[in-house]
């Protein structure tokens, strides 16, 4: 694995068509461990849709995602990946406890066990108050909040792809996540990430401006 | 592995006990159906316990059938399934576990009134064995059926009405053999051929659904 985390992510020659219209053509672009982008445009871009892609949850017209020279994504033998998109992914009728645990236990490859929510695990997003909850009494802040503590779940090593992570989050909880995504590319993490409000301090290691054109 | 289903099943049988109307409802419809088939047959002689079979059978399909589009709806409203989609877990290994845990909360309710519906129509109790035998085999064979109509219609309007047009055609079997094993344990000749020939049709499912629906619902992942 010590390899694994130096390879980079690359792609080429991305191109996706969405009813006929051309959301992006022959996309270039590369990622290295402890790096972040951001990916910018308005909305309809296709930022959404490029994540999915990222992820395997979309495949592309054209081009390909590799990891060096690996086929990308890998679900087996890759880096280990977290994916956050619009909706929470979290069951409705569990609790947010039983969730994290589910989460965990979903991410962990070959039965290598990523530990649980343990109420020790450093509570950034303050959901101690409504864990034991069933997710679906939540508020959109709170299950926001829930989704994000699956990234204090992930390995060192992963690629998080975050779409509008700070949706429906209060200030305190954008701090802690502004802290969380910098100490994750500390730690030789990557990431991709769209944000419509970024904070003034915001300093992404490289940019990718979607324009819609078409 | 083992513990990837386990803890699946385990999520779903945990999230199916937190809405038991579901299950309450389902199986008030089974009987009302019952009820409804014993009131049109008529109590004249021994009509009801040549028909009842047949009539309990019905009941079974038609109180399964309905609620099949909503197998994986939490899960791909919440976006649980994208999050099984990236993981490097086995979606064959979700899908049965789906399927353990679904006929748990769903099928086996419904075999436990079975026997005072057979009260009902006048059945022999001496059917009973061979009628839970057949039922609970041909219960699994359609939540198998329905976890894979279920997957191909993730996300599409009027998705019941589709699941239902999709997996009735192909419980044809299941119902044959099933009745085919009941009449022959009223007529007092051997049952079982019927519940091999049902059980070997339950193991085909068993083989061929998990892959076919774990593909259905990854290419449903990628056109949505």
């Amino acid at each position: 694995m010590a390899t694994q985390t130096q390879k980079q992510l690359h792609w080429q020659g991305l191109s996706l068509r969405r009813g006929g219209r051309l959301l992006f053509d022959r996309l270039e672009g590369q990622l290295a461990a402890g790096e972040m982008l951001h990916l910018t445009g308005p909305n309809g871009a296709g930022k959404t849709s490029l994540l999915r892609i990222m992820a395997g949850l979309a495949v592309p017209d054209a081009g390909q995602v590799r990891l060096d020279e690996q086929a990308w994504p890998d679900r087996e033998a890759g880096l280990p990946l977290c994916w956050l998109g619009h909706a929470t992914g979290l069951l409705p009728n569990l609790t947010g406890r039983q969730n994290l645990h589910l989460a965990g236990q979903i991410a962990a490859a070959n039965d290598r066990a990523l530990s649980g929510w343990t109420d020790g695990d450093g509570d950034i997003f303050a959901i101690a108050r409504f864990i034991d909850q069933p997710v679906r009494q939540l508020s959109q802040g709170q299950l926001r909040r829930l989704a994000l503590s699956r990234l204090l779940l992930s390995e060192p090593q992963a690629i998080w792809l975050l779409d509008e992570p700070d949706t429906a989050l209060d200030a305190a909880s954008r701090a802690a996540l502004d802290q969380l995504l910098a100490r994750h590319c500390a730690r030789g993490g990557r990431m991709i990430i769209t944000r419509h409000a970024p904070p003034a301090d915001f300093a992404p290691h490289r940019e990718l401006a979607l324009k819609g054109a078409g | 592995m083992m513990r990837f289903f386990l803890t699946c099943l385990g999520a779903d049988l945990r999230a199916s006990l937190a809405q038991p109307g579901d299950i309450l409802a389902q199986l008030g419809f089974f009987v009302m159906i019952t009820a409804l088939f014993v009131l049109a047959a008529g109590p004249e002689g021994d009509r009801l316990v040549l028909i009842g079979l047949a009539g309990l059978w019905m009941a079974a399909l038609a109180s399964m059938v309905p609620a099949f589009d909503r197998l994986y709806e939490a899960e791909a409203r919440s976006g649980w399934l994208d999050q099984l989609l990236v993981s490097p877990q086995p979606l064959w290994l979700f899908v049965l576990a789906k399927v353990a845990g679904y006929y748990i909360s769903h099928a086996v309710p419904l075999l436990l009134v079975s026997p005072l519906m057979m009260v009902w129509l006048t059945l022999p109790l001496a059917l009973l064995p061979v009628l839970l035998a057949s039922l609970g085999l041909g219960l699994a064979g359609l939540v198998l059926l329905g976890a894979l109509g279920a997957a191909l219609t993730v996300g599409a309007r009027r998705g019941a009405i589709l699941a239902a047009i999709l997996v009735l055609p192909l419980s044809v079997p299941l119902l044959i053999f099933g009745v085919l094993a009941g009449q022959a344990a009223l007529s007092q000749t051997p049952a079982a051929p019927h519940l091999q020939l049902l059980a070997a049709a339950v193991l085909f499912l068993l083989v061929i659904v998990p892959m076919a629906t774990g593909f259905a619902l990854r290419t449903a992942a990628e056109n949505g």
